[in-house]
């Protein structure tokens, strides 16, 4: 706009408009813990990372190293059903992660993430002193200009990132509600005691509390101290007092659980911007494999990057 | 370029200071790949921008992509942004970024073609032109094009005819065709300055859970180390097809390219150059490291050998000993 022409140099060097540098970074796994079910939360030191990512963003990682450290763990042949050797295969693609816990003073990123497939059964083998091959950050994190009390919602593992976005908002002195969805206990690494530890590592609600979230917890299973149900029942509820409609929600989940979470909202009058997953290639936008349907100002819709023009969309614009 | 090393071929006339080029689909229209904060554009032969067709185009419902054994599944179904965006927006940010351009183009029909090729070649700033007559994620992508030899031979003989010589034309070539060396022939005799293959493989990831195909599109084109062999084979085909017929156009080929060894195999079975696509996903540089690779590669045949002549990338196109 009225600059002058950069050289060349410098456009080779300049990330496009509205985007920030992409860094490519070894982190060091610091410890590797097991969590409930088959959830799973790496500590990593990672600073340059840890020094600007904000929450919703996230971190692209190459979970095919480093492979002579962990084959004896995961990649050596293993005796299948039939009694036959079941050679287990490298993943190609990296995996989009995002950040559960961020601490940039010690240079530390935290990922909570569930094992569902062979990038993250093999992420969930890395161990202490382990390299962790990172791109990031990634995509457009959480707009926190508001100063609305937030109202996160999570569904099962989107419990990870909005632990992010709680620590983030309580630093800003905003106030955090917290509603949580999950199928049973062992469906989700959070625990409904505010002073439990996993393995020494507090996780989700848990943390969210201790940091001074409120929070309700829905359950399908129906455990103790749960709502037994979904946890729009909880929304439900929520948007019976008079002042839901001053809060801003975050959400974070599964497609169907934000798509329902999101119509309750809209219809409610209450702000929201809603945290996207989809199968990803490049991350950086080059590939145009993981879009979402959004509409655009004039109404009409396209398919948007979840990559880098999410992966945070605000609730009235993505088409579920 | 360490110790007299030369790795700078030429297909149809358009210099590339090394054989390696990021293929279609892969860097967009190369300006994602700026937010890298090591990027080194200069460090490849060159880029192919994303298939461009005349109107912008949606493309397919996700799931567009997954991975499989040693590749990934991909039904984009050439979302682009127009040949008319393609010019006004992306050619002018791509003036000087240190090595060649090279546009993809898509269509329907042949028309569609003429008219993308026409307006390209009328606005210049890029090095040469890829027609996909490959594309398998689109009904009509351009795919039934590449089947058989008279069809490609007519978009391709429309396309030369458009761009009249202003701009090489590269023929991409599908490994659908029935016999990829009668495509490939007929696209020389149409006009084609040079052939690049192949193109991904047509097939299906099933979600056996859901009993559903994983991709919304049910088919997608396979890529990745999987199809090498495959790849391989063709280019071998193509090659000698073309030598038994005295033509000496230029090969640039691909598939499931990850290290220079990778690249080097190509260059020997007929490649002059070669393009990366894949493996870029998990390393986005990758170009810059199969093109220092590859020198590397010279290098040591040369001190094994002292012959001279290893030190030239071009002594290895089609060596093969067979």
């Amino acid at each position: 706009m009225g600059n002058l022409e950069p050289t060349t140099d410098e456009q080779a060097t300049t990330a496009p408009a509205g985007r920030n540098t992409v860094l490519h970074e070894t982190g060091r796994v610091i410890e590797s813990l097991p969590a409930y079910g088959k959830h799973h939360i790496l500590r990593i030191h990672a600073p340059k990372s840890a020094a600007v990512i904000t929450p919703g963003q996230f971190l692209h990682i190459y979970c095919n190293g480093p492979i002579e450290q962990i084959s004896d763990r995961v990649l050596d042949p293993v005796p299948g059903p039939s009694g036959l050797k079941r050679l287990k295969r490298k993943p190609l693609l990296r995996r989009p992660i995002s950040v559960f816990r961020r601490d940039s003073a010690q240079g530390e990123i935290s990922i909570l993430f569930r094992q569902v497939g062979l990038g993250t059964e093999v992420l969930s083998a890395y161990g202490a002193g382990d390299n962790v091959d990172i791109l990031g950050p990634l995509g457009h994190g959480f707009d926190l200009d508001g100063d609305a009390p937030a109202l996160l919602i999570a569904g099962g593992i989107g419990i990870a990132p909005l632990t992010a976005l709680a620590a983030e908002l309580l630093g800003r002195g905003r106030s955090v509600t917290v509603l949580a969805g999950m199928r049973d206990a062992l469906s989700f690494p959070l625990l409904l005691d505010n002073s439990s530890t996993i393995l020494g590592c507090k996780a989700g609600i848990a943390l969210m509390c201790e940091m001074g979230a409120v929070s309700a917890v829905a359950s399908e299973a129906g455990e103790p101290g749960t709502h037994p149900g979904l946890v729009t029942g909880l929304l439900e509820m929520f948007l019976e007092q008079d002042e839901a409609e001053d809060y801003e929600a975050f959400i974070c989940g599964p497609g169907i659980m934000m798509a329902r979470i999101s119509d309750m909202l809209i219809e409610a009058g209450v702000p929201g911007q809603a945290l996207l997953e989809e199968r990803m290639g490049c991350g950086i936008g080059a590939c145009m494999a993981c879009v979402c349907r959004t509409r655009t100002r004039e109404e009409e819709t396209k398919y948007s990057r979840v990559c880098v023009d999410g992966p945070v969309f605000d609730i009235k614009e993505v088409v579920w | 370029m360490a110790g007299g090393v030369r790795t700078n071929v030429e297909i149809a006339g358009v210099s590339l200071k090394n054989p390696v080029l990021i293929a279609s689909g892969v860097c967009g229209y190369g300006l994602d790949f700026r937010c890298l904060a090591d990027y080194r554009p200069e460090a490849v032969g060159g880029l192919v921008l994303k298939g461009t067709t005349l109107k912008p185009r949606d493309g397919n419902p996700p799931v567009r992509l997954v991975e499989t054994a040693g590749g990934v599944l991909n039904s984009i179904g050439l979302q682009n942004i127009g040949v008319d965006a393609l010019i006004s927006d992306v050619l002018p940010q791509l003036a000087g970024s240190g090595s060649a351009v090279i546009l993809n183009i898509a269509g329907h029909e042949i028309g569609e073609y003429v008219t993308v090729a026409e307006r390209l070649a009328a606005a210049g700033g890029f090095n040469a032109l890829e027609v996909n007559i490959s594309c398998p994620n689109v009904a009509k992508g351009g795919m039934a094009f590449g089947i058989e030899p008279c069809t490609a031979a007519e978009v391709i003989g429309a396309v030369s005819h458009a761009v009249s010589g202003r701009f090489p034309v590269i023929a991409k070539l599908s490994p659908a065709a029935g016999d990829i060396a009668a495509v490939g022939l007929a696209c020389v005799d149409a006009g084609a300055d040079a052939l690049s293959l192949i193109n991904t493989v047509p097939g299906m990831a099933i979600d056996a859970r859901r009993r559903r195909p994983v991709l919304a599109n049910g088919v997608g084109g396979l890529s990745g180390p999987a199809i090498k062999p495959i790849a391989l084979l063709r280019v071998r085909q193509v090659f000698l097809a073309l030598k038994k017929a005295r033509k000496n156009t230029p090969l640039i080929g691909m598939g499931g390219i990850v290290t220079a060894e990778d690249a080097m195999e190509f260059i020997l079975a007929g490649a002059t150059a070669v393009q990366i696509g894949t493996a870029t996903f998990y390393d986005p540089q990758i170009g810059a490291a199969v093109a220092e690779g590859l020198e590397e590669i010279l290098l040591d045949n040369y001190r094994c050998s002292g012959r001279d002549k290893d030190l030239n990338i071009r002594h290895y196109i089609g060596a093969l000993e067979e």
